[in-house]
């Protein structure tokens, strides 16, 4: 207590109250001075310090509290693997299949440079070089190993088991650059839809050059209307025609009548997309272009009486002909150097039924006369018969122009009202049938896959009930007309055929056919259309000689319709209930047969 | 007091650091492992696609259908086949009398009205289209009447299981199948 007391001298201070600290007294100025510096300093290095903290705190609280600069792409890429994007996107068929895809495949480039720094002989080098790639000339490798340059491809796309082989050599300066091959696994089977691509990955033909800069910048898969499975079908059966009837070629395209999609088209003969035929113009042969040349998409045809479906929808639609009007078809028309006759001639007057049935050209050519040539060419180019087929997934190289006469003459409207003197493509033909059996809607053909149940818009080219008529055409043809033998049970197929003479330098080739038969199922709702060509057929033992459609790519469409129809969903029917026999009964023909020599 | 003060900060630093270290090792490791996951799933996903790539090439339409031809001789699907609807499926024929015969499948089938007569044989019937002249026309009833009696003739006549009298009759719904199942073992 009395220390405390001594302390201080106030005796009524509060207990706890201590007295302020007092700095010491200094006296010596000097000193003073000195310890006022050292006090600003470290007043100002703890200030820095603060500083720093200070700095350190608000970037964490930014960071944490704030997000920070999440899109930084150093802080989420430096430790993850991200694929390597593939130079170009696969390319698969309706139900996943795939039909193009990229495989590793690395290039061989030799460094010179660095092959004779090293002190390798280039000579021995090339020696064990061209013993595991045999395909290489020796004296090619030889050249580029000792030119001194620092980079020359050896071989590119090389296998898997090419690049061990060379890479177990161990010479230096024999370098890999990985790249890319693009393979079809499917070989042949759709090579034309597909195409191919170089070796720089660059599209050459069908979608892949048609498409080439949508498939380059896209990662996922393009889906194709194409069905592999429909596809095999209709190769295997044309196959089948060419062989049984020693053809020149064949050509097959299938379309669902109600989106426009292209389920399956083949041309043959065909290449393997994987090995494609040179297209240099000086070692391409003739085979090899044949083999390219799509004919469903660049082949234009004069196609012959398949013509009369769209003859018979103008004069029906047009309101020029009705489904009972008769025509004088007794004697064959001599028009300037033309005769116009009948393959199966009747001689006597036929009514519109009956001439798409007999197939009556002389028939045909009084009703395209009835309704006239304006009418005739503005219904064919209503039908899009005029111009190349628009918005197809292909370059337009590929893509045919129809060939018809400048002025339309009334020879030509005669000729045209058969098929004559107007060549369009498959393509063209199966684009307008589709249209006149689904209701009269024109929709444009596609190559991609429509998702199920989009409706894909049209434009109306004929009225529903014309269209019911053609339907009902279609029918009779293979009920009761030339193309019996389309029938397909539980399918109820409907169809006209087309035999038509090649015309080469101006004149028609008798021996020379290109038989047709455009088809649709099930024609009373009609879901598929199916068109198909045989290039210069030769009749044999089984057909009595004949190689019109009837005998040769109309039992192919039956064939191909039993086989796809599973495969399409397509329910049978029963072609003899009296629902579907009423539906396609012509009124005109009740209790009448067409008989039929 | 600020002893034990400096003490308690001291200690808060230490943990501090070691839960941070320990935290930091930790994402680390996980990042190590996540980015290894990456690299194998993108591995994998080139292998798949290899795969998928070699698939497809197997299993080309011309080749399966080589193999077809020369070992297992499927043919096309034919229409009648094809039932469209489940409508086109008939209910399961209803049986005779309780004291009818014991083998209500068999029993049903013989009821069907068939124009031909069907071959007990049990190797024959293999070709339904074969089995019955050409000229009929196969509804789906018929179809599955014949496949139920190529079935039945299958089975040995002699030991015949002892069935209870409810097994002979059509169940009403599937509470009674389940029931008649029950009861049967």
């Amino acid at each position: 207590m009395l220390s405390v007391q001594r302390l201080d001298d106030n005796p009524c201070r509060p207990r706890h109250f201590k007295p302020p600290p007092c700095a010491p007294v200094v006296a010596d100025p000097a000193a003073a001075a000195a310890l006022e510096t050292t006090r600003t300093r470290l007043l100002l290095a703890a200030s820095l310090f603060a500083l720093i903290f200070l700095v350190v705190i608000g970037r964490l609280v930014d960071i944490v509290a704030l997000g920070g600069d999440a899109a930084d792409p150093r802080v989420a890429h430096n430790r993850l693997v991200a694929p390597p994007l593939p130079p170009r996107a696969d390319i698969v068929d309706r139900n996943g299949t795939l039909l193009a895809t990229n495989l590793d495949s690395p290039a061989l480039y030799a460094d010179s440079r660095e092959l004779l720094q090293s002190g390798e002989n280039p000579d021995e080098a090339a020696l064990r070089i061209s013993k595991a790639l045999p395909d290489l000339s020796l004296g090619d490798i030889r050249g580029k190993l000792a030119s001194g340059r620092s980079f020359a491809y050896l071989k590119r796309s090389l296998t898997p088991d090419q690049e061990f082989a060379v890479n177990s050599l161990g010479i230096p300066g024999i370098e890999f650059s990985p790249a890319a091959r693009r393979i079809y696994p499917l070989g042949d089977l759709v090579a034309h839809t597909v195409g191919y691509c170089n070796i720089d990955n660059i599209g050459q033909a069908g979608i892949e050059r048609g498409l080439n800069n949508t498939i380059r910048g896209e990662t996922e898969p393009v889906a194709l209307s194409i069905d592999a499975r429909v596809q095999f079908v209709l190769k295997d059966e044309l196959q089948h025609v060419i062989d049984q009837f020693d053809a020149k070629g064949a050509a097959g395209i299938i379309m669902n009548v109600n989106t426009g999609e292209i389920v399956a088209m083949a041309s043959l003969p065909d290449f393997d997309p994987n090995h494609p035929p040179s297209t240099n113009p000086r070692e391409e042969t003739e085979l090899d272009k044949d083999r390219i040349f799509n004919k469903i998409t660049s082949g234009e045809y004069e196609l012959g009486s398949v013509f009369k479906i769209f003859n018979t929808a103008m004069a029906l639609d047009g309101g020029t002909s009705t489904m009972t009007s008769e025509y004088d078809a007794r004697d064959d028309i001599e028009i300037g150097r033309f005769t116009i006759s009948d393959y199966h001639g009747k001689h006597r007057w036929l009514s519109v039924p009956e001439i798409f049935a007999y197939s009556s050209n002389i028939g045909s050519a009084r009703m395209a006369m009835a309704a006239g040539a304006d009418r005739q060419k503005s219904f064919l180019a209503k039908l899009g018969l005029l111009t190349p087929v628009p918005n197809i997934q292909l370059s337009p190289e590929e893509i045919g122009k129809p060939h018809f006469p400048a002025v339309w003459r009334p020879v030509n409207v005669m000729t045209i009202a058969f098929g004559h003197g107007i060549a369009v493509t498959p393509l063209h033909m199966i684009t307008a049938t589709a249209a006149m059996i689904n209701g009269g809607i024109l929709r444009p053909p596609t190559m991609l896959k429509v998702p199920d149940g989009e409706d894909v818009p049209g434009v109306r080219v004929i009225s529903p009930k014309t269209s019911e008529q053609m339907r009902k055409l279609f029918r009779l043809v293979v009920e009761d007309g030339t193309a019996k033998q389309a029938e397909a049970q539980g399918y109820v197929v409907g169809g006209k055929t087309g035999t038509a003479e090649k015309n080469l330098h101006g004149h028609y080739e008798e021996k020379k056919l290109v038989s047709s038969f455009m088809g649709a199922f099930p024609i009373n709702h009609p879901q598929y259309a199916i068109f198909t060509l045989v290039d210069e057929p030769h009749g044999n033992k089984e057909s009595h000689g004949y190689a019109t459609a009837g005998w040769t790519v109309v039992p192919a469409t039956s064939r191909i319709i039993e086989r796809i129809a599973p495969l399409l969903g397509v329910a049978p029917q029963d072609e003899n209930s009296p629902e579907i026999a009423k539906a396609l009964q012509i009124e005109s023909l009740i209790g009448k047969k067409l008989e039929y020599n | 007091m600020s002893r034990l003060g400096g003490a308690f900060w001291f200690t808060l630093v230490i943990a501090a650091v070691t839960t941070n270290f320990l935290v930091k090792q930790t994402v680390q490791n996980l990042d190590d492992q996540l980015a290894q996951v990456k690299r194998k799933t993108v591995e994998d996903q080139k292998k798949i696609h290899d795969l998928t790539a070699d698939w497809t090439f197997l299993n080309q339409p011309e080749l399966l259908a080589d193999l077809n031809n020369r070992y297992v001789h499927l043919v096309p699907m034919s229409p009648r086949q094809v039932v469209a609807n489940l409508d086109g499926i008939p209910m399961r024929p209803v049986a005779p009398p309780e004291d009818a015969a014991p083998l209500p499948v068999a029993e049903a089938a013989a009821a069907a009205p068939l124009s031909a007569p069907v071959p007990l044989d049990a190797t024959a019937p293999t070709d339904l289209a074969a089995a019955s002249p050409p000229t009929q026309v196969h509804t789906p009833a018929a179809t599955l009447s014949l496949i139920s009696t190529a079935h039945a003739a299958t089975v040995p006549a002699a030991p015949r299981p002892a069935r209870s009298p409810a097994a002979s009759v059509q169940p009403a719904s599937l509470d009674a199948i389940f029931a008649q199942v029950a009861g049967s073992r």
